[in-house]
């Protein structure tokens, strides 16, 4: 574990709503404006998924965004980590037995795609930075600079 | 009407029938008591025939530009019925009446005319529900789809309780093993509650019987 | 003119921004700079929450119909209860209403504030975003000191409320509201003096007084352009009976009823001091009483099974007026027929009107400006009205056009 001693590297975190109720929404924008100010970090929401090393999901799938939400996925480079924010992203909640859900995105992504759940509804913005730290070790310890 | 002055609900419910005659059922008035100083909240319940629905509406709009909220609709097994809830002496402090119009379709011809000539804001809403209940509606301007996605189904529609409806295509995405969730919902649950009940009086029946019996010997 | 290509949902997502959130589509028709038509998509977020209700029991439907919005939790949770109460007879306390009304006033200052920084956001000024984000964050330390969570409030129950302002937190909430009485003069000096704001919002994004009353528009949005609709004030539920409140419209302020960009912000932020009125007289005059009318669940249960009717509850969100509609059924445990009617529902109409004319930089503050709620204009799609051609702008470009103006427009004002 190197996060104490260095921030080598920003991490750069793209959200994807793919059909919450907008409270994880404003709380990961919450996290990022000056109360919690995780830009001091250099972690910051960009704008593009080609762009990013952090995709952060809130909200179950909807049938509209299934298709969308895999390609996002796909678009993002290599290592790549999946955070999934909020209880809706992760069992889908109070959303179930519905015609126009198609399930939790853990459910709907490759096998080998690495996931980190943020849980709480809605997440608080210190359980988002959290969630990120954990994302960030994952990725050092993939670039092998650990020790 | 002039400008400037507000119809009260008695008023109304005389500018109806006045407009419409015996076309115009089940008028019910409710006042709704709110707060310290007791401000009544006003609403008006109406059912108006098929023929004549455009008439009522445009007997709204001879007051001023009416606000149509929203529509609501549901399937009541023999019919469909639509609400338009419509309100009525915005701008006036304390005065606005909610007036919700009924209008009962019959299911093998769910057709109603459009009002967006009347009222231009009635296009979102008279959209939605071709998708959601399978009204249609006649001479509509844009008759897409707005909120469904392509690839649903033609003859399906989320608000009927019948054969056309969800039941079947919902899922559930839960653990069901997991006890913390809720259960899935029965399929078809109104006739599976209609089928328990009857099971229930039965067995009640069947005991009640079999006592009977059981003193007798 | 070649025939114009019919467009389909075949549009990557893109890039999804931070400030306003959903998976939203409008679709443009260009003429050079000029947009000559537009077409508000809908749906992406569609969860079919109504469907999910008409299977639930009413109790069960309270946290769902929070969870229809995370900014306006408490509106829906409002309109559910008091849609219910009114179709099954209930009739909450007058200590619980007026700490209903408290919160959803909470709920506009934080909501207003919200829409403050993304539009500055949208018109290239982040340090606005940054510093209204800031103190937005005042009145979320208050809805948490109250109701236990930053967002998704739980408060409401048929009959009530669960939980009690008590006399021990009301210095809490003066202090709070002393903070944006202090802070105001300043915001109303960034967001309506500010040359190069007001050249950005002014005159751009138009809604007429005509239209507005046409397609039904709602809130600020309408309010704006001159039209009195306010639901506090025209059927006045809770304890807005109480109050002594005024339309706010700009030609109160000596402004004209324009409609523009920059009157909605005017509104928007009058409003903001209409809050703090309310919630100090409610504060001052909350009666004493018990918090619910029913505290006992099981009879309460039995209520809610045995009887059955149909009510409306209509509120005036942070966004303009939405209503929803209950009916239950006598035997039915579940909801029999529930519909739900949001504020931006009825002010997607109006998007046509307001950008007929107008520039690609200027998409992006139009969009913001009736503060839509389902969504993000994620990815605009614009057809080239003499070529025919497909361009697709994603957010960031659009959003680097709009910075660019701003640009423009503070260097012309420097020469």
């Amino acid at each position: 574990m190197k996060l104490s001693k260095t921030f080598d590297k920003a991490l750069w975190v793209f959200h994807i709503n793919s059909g919450s109720c907008n409270a994880c929404d404003i709380e990961i924008v919450a996290a990022v404006t000056p109360r919690y100010d995780t830009e001091r970090f250099g972690i910051k929401l960009v704008g593009s998924p080609r762009h990013a090393d952090v995709l952060l999901f809130t909200g179950p799938v909807t049938t509209k965004m299934k298709d969308r939400v895999l390609r996002v996925y796909e678009q993002t480079p290599d290592p790549k980590v999946v955070l999934v924010t909020g209880n809706c992203a992760d069992t889908t909640g109070v959303y179930f037995d519905s015609y126009a859900i198609e399930g939790p995105i853990d459910t709907l992504l490759p096998e080998d795609a690495h996931i980190i759940y943020v849980n709480g509804c809605p997440v608080r913005p210190e359980n988002i930075i959290n969630g990120v730290k954990e994302a960030w070790l994952y990725l050092e310890e993939l670039r092998g600079d650990d020790k | 009407m002039k400008s400037g002055s507000s119809l009260s609900i008695d008023e109304l419910e005389n500018h109806f029938k006045k407009r419409l005659g015996d076309d115009v059922e089940d008028i019910k008035k409710e006042k709704i008591r709110e707060g310290l100083k007791e401000k009544a909240i006003e609403i008006m319940w109406l059912t108006v025939k098929r023929e004549r629905f455009r008439d009522a509406v445009n007997a709204l709009a001879e007051l001023h530009t009416p606000h149509l909220s929203v529509t609501s609709g549901s399937d009541m097994g023999e019919h469909i019925e639509l609400i338009y809830h419509f309100q009525v002496n915005y701008g006036h402090p304390g005065k606005e009446v909610s007036v919700n119009l009924k209008v009962h379709l019959p299911k093998k011809d769910p057709t109603i005319p459009t009002i967006t000539d009347i009222v231009p804001g009635a296009l979102t809403t008279e959209r939605e529900k071709q998708e959601f209940l399978g009204v249609q509606v006649k001479n509509i301007p844009d008759s897409r789809r707005l909120w469904l996605a392509d690839e649903f189904p033609e003859d399906k529609y989320p608000w009927r309780w019948d054969e056309t409806g969800m039941e079947d295509m919902s899922r559930y995405v839960h653990d069901e093993e997991d006890e913390t969730f809720d259960k899935p919902i029965a399929k078809y649950p109104r006739k599976k509650e209609v089928e328990e009940k009857g099971k229930r009086k039965k067995s009640m029946e069947e005991k009640k019987k079999k006592k009977e019996d059981g003193d007798q010997i | 003119m070649k025939e114009k290509e019919e467009t389909t949902y075949e549009v990557p997502i893109g890039p999804i921004h931070p400030a306003l959130k959903e998976p939203f589509l409008i679709k443009f028709k260009l003429d050079g700079e000029e947009i000559v038509d537009a077409e508000a998509r809908p749906g992406m977020n569609h969860r079919g929450i109504e469907f999910m209700g008409m299977h639930r029991n009413p109790m069960k439907v309270i946290p769902l119909s929070e969870r229809i919005c995370g900014i306006c939790s408490i509106v829906h949770q409002h309109m559910f209860t008091t849609a219910t109460e009114h179709a099954l007879g209930i009739e909450p306390t007058n200590r619980a209403r007026y700490i209903r009304t408290i919160m959803c006033e909470l709920e506009r200052i934080h909501s207003h504030i919200l829409w403050a920084g993304v539009a500055a956001h949208e018109i290239g000024f982040d340090t606005h975003l940054h510093f209204t984000w800031k103190i937005r964050e005042k009145v979320m330390d208050l809805l948490e000191y109250i109701a236990g969570n930053r967002v998704n409030y739980s408060m409401w129950t048929f009959g009530g409320v669960r939980r009690d302002i008590t006399s021990d937190m009301y210095p809490k909430v003066f202090e709070t509201l002393k903070y944006y009485e202090d802070l105001y003069e300043k915001l109303e000096d960034i967001f309506l003096d500010d040359p190069s704001i007001k050249m950005r919002t002014q005159d751009v994004g138009v809604l007429t007084k005509e239209d507005a009353l046409a397609l039904c528009g709602v809130g600020p949005t309408v309010r704006a352009s001159g039209v009195k609709k306010d639901v506090r004030i025209d059927q006045p539920y809770a304890a807005y009976g109480d109050l002594d409140l005024d339309y706010v419209i700009p030609s109160r302020y000596g402004f004209e009823n324009k409609g523009d960009v920059f009157s909605k912000t005017l509104v928007r932020l009058k409003e903001l001091l209409q809050s703090i009125e309310i919630i100090k007289t409610c504060v001052e005059q909350m009666p004493e009483g018990e918090m619910t009318s029913e505290p006992k669940k099981a009879a309460l249960f039995n209520k809610l099974e045995k009887r059955s009717g149909e009510g409306i509850g209509r509120i005036e969100a942070p966004r303009g007026e939405a209503i929803h509609y209950v009916r239950l059924v006598e035997g039915r445990s579940d909801i029999d027929c529930w519909k739900i009617r949001a504020s931006t529902y009825n002010n997607l109409a109006t998007y046509r009107p307001m950008f007929m004319g107008e520039q690609i930089a200027d998409i992006p503050i139009i969009a913001a400006c009736i503060d839509p709620c389902i969504g993000c204009m994620d990815r605009a799609e614009i057809i080239d009205v003499d070529s025919g051609e497909v361009e697709t702008y994603t957010k960031e470009e659009l959003h680097e056009l709009s910075v660019k103006k701003t640009e423009r427009i503070k260097n012309r004002g420097i020469k």
